[in-house]
């Protein structure tokens, strides 16, 4: 709208040049060192070697994808990031609607209570050390579920979505009720439909906290067949690969030649971000907007 | 057996006693029954997050007491010997304690400084673009850095900053410069941590600017056009006056986390060669209390945390409020 007038002056003329090479620039910032990993990944050890390789893969080598996707690690790290990215976001969606759906209604007895309860979470913690004893007297440590239960509910979730029921227009529910539907109908069949887009943009949100997730991972778990790729990746990075040896393929021994560290590394990161990539921008632009001005108006 | 119950608990009860008396009266006589069974249901829904929140949030809440003991794996929270403020009085007379806040606030003061204003710059000067696709492409490439975990743009800076095979020492070569060790150097350890930052959020921090841009009466640009003020001018006549309770609103609430720079960030850039640097509160306690098992020592350190980050976002609630008339409640 602000763009529809117009102005053309010199100076205008000039700033407008000067912002567009500006954002090109700020954009190449962002993408540039995403391709200057894949390139890598991609190049011959020669090439990487003699530092030719910039952002275009030079004397084009994919063993390395071959070795990170037949590396045991990998793929059972792989397995279960993505396990764990499905079930915790489907599980702290619901949680989230549901807990949201009974914060919203007038019928819920107590609610200022449980909303109270609900909100002091986000204000006061028992910080690191006492959460991680506490998680681990359940006999969670070095569990899966240790990945699971402790982060499965979002108090800010909860109220979030909370405030996009109440906006909702009342007497839809109303007239359910008089039906005789029960409330885990009208949630299910009438509000969730109607909050469809902020769930789905909220659910991508999730799901990407959720395949980010390694912290957890650095302090619960010490069996790594049970790590999550984030975590794999800053392995590798803490502990660097002596010839693939901890990523557990078979033989590569036959490669040590003609690969290099640099080739694994980066072909691991490409593996661990091409599924945020691909999924990011699903979040478009008001799609957002509609979503996080629902969230600060609430 | 509850006889030391913590604090949080009693004055959780009293703010909920306080909270059902302030309700209205919500049960109508008339078919009691069927109002029960709908409370029951909507109680049901409510169950399983209140579950989790007790064991995860509000348990932990209740671990701080190991604090103000000797807290020993083997004799568990409640069994652990009593050890009064000794925790406290060891930190605070620490020297390496005070290093540790001083590496905290002086990031944390660097995002506010830089980090903060950055994401405003990009809303303001992405606003001025008129055609819409390029604005469209350029937003969502400028998203991109906060979908991936901090590990994996270590990996990625990890690569670019290379000195023998990074990009942008190629480009310090170019320059007739030698290669820097950029992940090396102590002293460009806090200048990269902040930029990283920028980097990773400023695109996804500038959306709820971009939708305060939406809120401005388009009239006011309209009315300036006409009176010929120049575009310049407009973004101080106009739009940052439009922005300002968005900016300030979010101004207080980033000072609040003053002393919780962001864990992970903080970890994954930090080598034995920059610690002095880059312990910050989150990775101290972790480093002390996890690596080194100082499980009371650093709880009370976190429990001193806790109470000053509460007390600045209560204090930043306040301010809100004032502000703006509206709380966030």
């Amino acid at each position: 709208m602000v763009g529809m007038l117009r102005y053309r002056s010199v100076s205008r003329r000039v700033f407008e040049v000067c912002l567009y090479l500006g954002f090109i620039l700020l954009g190449l910032c962002i993408v540039l060192p995403f391709l200057h990993v894949v390139a890598v990944s991609l190049s011959s050890k020669s090439a990487i070697l003699k530092n030719q390789v910039t952002i275009v893969p030079v004397e084009l080598y994919t063993r390395a994808y071959d070795i990170i996707l037949s590396s045991r690690l990998f793929l059972t790290s792989l397995t279960n990031t993505v396990l764990l990215t499905v079930i915790n976001t489907l599980i702290a969606i619901v949680i989230a609607v549901s807990a949201a759906y009974a914060l919203a209604n007038k019928h819920f007895m107590g609610m200022r209570t449980a909303l109270i309860y609900t909100l002091i979470p986000l204000y006061f913690s028992g910080g690191l050390i006492p959460f991680y004893l506490i998680v681990n007297s359940y006999g969670l440590n070095n569990t899966r579920l240790a990945l699971m239960l402790p982060y499965l509910v979002d108090p800010f979730l909860i109220i979030v979505f909370r405030n996009a029921i109440v906006r909702l227009p009342q007497e839809i529910m109303e007239s359910a009720e008089v039906d005789g539907a029960s409330e885990f109908t009208i949630l299910f069949r009438i509000v969730f439909a109607l909050i469809v887009p902020m769930v789905a943009a909220f659910t991508i949100i999730s799901a990407v906290f959720y395949w980010n997730m390694w912290f957890p991972v650095l302090i619960f778990i010490r069996d790594k067949w049970k790590w999550t790729l984030q975590y794999m990746l800053r392995d590798i990075y803490t502990n660097p690969l002596i010839g693939g040896g901890q990523l557990d393929v078979g033989n590569i021994v036959e490669d040590l030649d003609s690969i290099l560290p640099q080739n694994l590394i980066n072909a691991a990161i490409v593996c661990t971000v091409l599924p945020v990539v691909i999924i990011y921008p699903f979040l478009q632009r008001y799609f957002i907007h509609g979503v996080i001005v629902g969230a600060v108006k609430g | 057996m509850l006889r030391y119950a913590p604090p949080a608990f009693t004055s959780g009860e009293a703010l909920s006693e306080m909270a059902d008396a302030a309700a209205p009266a919500a049960s109508r006589p008339a078919s009691r029954r069927k109002i029960t069974k709908r409370a029951l249901s909507l109680f049901a829904l409510f169950l399983p997050a209140a579950v989790l929140l007790f064991l995860f949030n509000y348990l932990p809440i209740y671990g701080i007491i190991i604090s103000f003991k000797d807290f020993t794996p083997y004799r568990g929270i409640l069994g652990s010997a009593w050890a009064g403020l000794e925790h406290f009085r060891f930190f605070l007379s620490d020297a390496r304690f005070w290093n540790v806040v001083k590496n905290t606030i002086y990031i944390s003061l660097l995002d506010i400084l830089i980090g903060f204003p950055a994401p405003i710059v990009f809303a303001l000067l992405a606003n001025e673009i008129a055609s819409r696709p390029f604005k469209r492409v350029s937003q969502t490439i400028s998203y991109l850095p906060h979908f991936v975990s901090w590990v994996v743009v270590y990996g990625l800076m990890y690569q670019l900053l290379s000195p023998l095979h990074g990009m942008l020492n190629k480009l310090v070569v170019l320059f007739g410069a030698d290669p820097i060790h950029f992940m090396g150097r102590v002293d460009l350890y806090r200048p990269m941590v902040v930029t990283l930052e920028i980097w990773k959020n400023m695109g996804w921090g500038a959306i709820l600017y971009f939708a305060a841009l939406t809120t401005i009466d388009t009239d006011l640009y309209e009315a300036a056009y006409i009176d010929g003020t120049s575009r310049l001018r407009m973004v101080f006549a106009v739009t940052l006056p439009g922005l300002l309770p968005v900016i300030m609103l979010l101004l207080i609430f980033r000072i609040s986390r003053l002393f919780l720079v962001e864990f992970e960030r903080i970890f994954v850039f930090a080598n034995p060669l920059n610690y002095e640097v880059s312990d910050v509160l989150a990775v101290y306690i972790y480093r002390l209390g996890l690596e080194q098992a100082q499980y009371s020592l650093t709880a009370a350190i976190g429990l001193v945390q806790s109470v000053i980050g509460f007390c600045l976002l209560f204090a930043a609630h306040k301010a809100a409020r004032r502000l703006t008339g509206v709380g966030l409640w």
